[in-house]
């Protein structure tokens, strides 16, 4: 891997180069595109582009879900399992039946009595991961 | 109406199992007593043991799902839970134990220093362990960190 710092260059530029589009090739593609992933979010009726990597969770209340940044709470249409599929390869993870979260924003952990973990998002929210999903988020972080 | 009926059915079916455990309770006792007392034993329960056996069940259960299920409170630290959930079942327990025997004074005395030693394990057990989570969980967070810089790469 080689990272070339030009200043003079007005935005980042990736350049692959292979003997061949090979599936590795394609997937690193398809992880760079999802780097820059934009979710909308309606709010007062107004439609934007949230970054995902401005996303600290997606919670679902009542069928309806919702994306929490660290100032705003937008609403969304997509599905929590769409979400979840779109954003795993960018550290997002089900921590519960109706939360996915954003491990860059986690700011500490800590565990709970019957399995589960408490998590602190980095605007103080604290969020609970069940017994069944904390095997799968200890698993991601390396943790035994 | 769905979420209500829902909670009754989980209610019912924790006040079902404290029910069942008071009962084999009363007959394990009454067991014991016919031993040790040298006395038949009685292949019978008082009606008025069931009902209070059922108000008992339905308060237990009550407060459990209440304060341990994670339906109503779902943030707050389970051992902070925990100790509050005994407080309140020793409350319970002595208002229904007030309230459907007349107790003894010796009795009364007994039941105090049964019930606070109860209180006192509980709420040390339940705080060794948070104490070992808290340590467990700045390891966590130190991993989390490392897991943030690969991912940052």
């Amino acid at each position: 891997m080689k990272i070339i710092v030009n200043e003079g260059f007005p935005d980042t530029e990736v350049t692959i180069n292979c003997p061949k589009a090979s599936d590795d090739v394609l997937n690193m593609v398809t992880l760079l595109q999802s780097l820059d992933k934009k979710l909308p979010g309606v709010k007062k009726g107004q439609t934007f582009l949230v970054d995902s990597r401005d996303v600290l969770f997606f919670d679902t209340v009542d069928k309806h879900n919702f994306i929490y940044t660290e100032d705003d709470i937008f609403d969304t249409s997509l599905r929590l399992y769409e979400i979840e599929e779109q954003l795993s390869c960018i550290g997002f993870i089900r921590c519960s039946k109706s939360v996915v979260i954003n491990i860059a924003k986690i700011k500490s952990l800590c565990p709970d009595f019957g399995g589960r973990m408490e998590v602190t998002m980095s605007n103080g929210e604290r969020l609970i991961v069940s017994r069944q999903y904390t095997k799968l988020l200890k698993e991601r972080l390396g943790l035994k | 109406m769905k979420k209500f009926l829902g909670v009754l059915i989980q209610i019912k079916s924790l006040a079902a199992m404290i029910f069942t455990g008071l009962i084999l309770a009363y007959i394990a006792a009454g067991w014991l007593y016919s031993i040790v007392k040298n006395v038949p034993f009685e292949y019978s329960i008082p009606f008025i043991f069931v009902l209070q056996g059922a108000v008992l069940a339905i308060a237990i259960s009550v407060l459990w799902f209440t304060l341990l299920s994670d339906a109503i409170i779902k943030k707050m630290r389970f051992y902070l839970r925990l100790i509050i959930f005994v407080v309140a079942l020793v409350i319970v327990l002595s208002v229904c134990f007030l309230t459907f025997f007349a107790f003894h004074t010796n009795w009364a005395k007994l039941w105090l220093i049964i019930s606070g030693l109860f209180i006192i394990v509980v709420t040390g057990i339940s705080i060794l362990g948070e104490i070992y989570f808290r340590a467990t969980g700045k390891r966590y967070t130190y991993n989390l960190e490392e897991y943030k810089k690969k991912i940052m790469i």
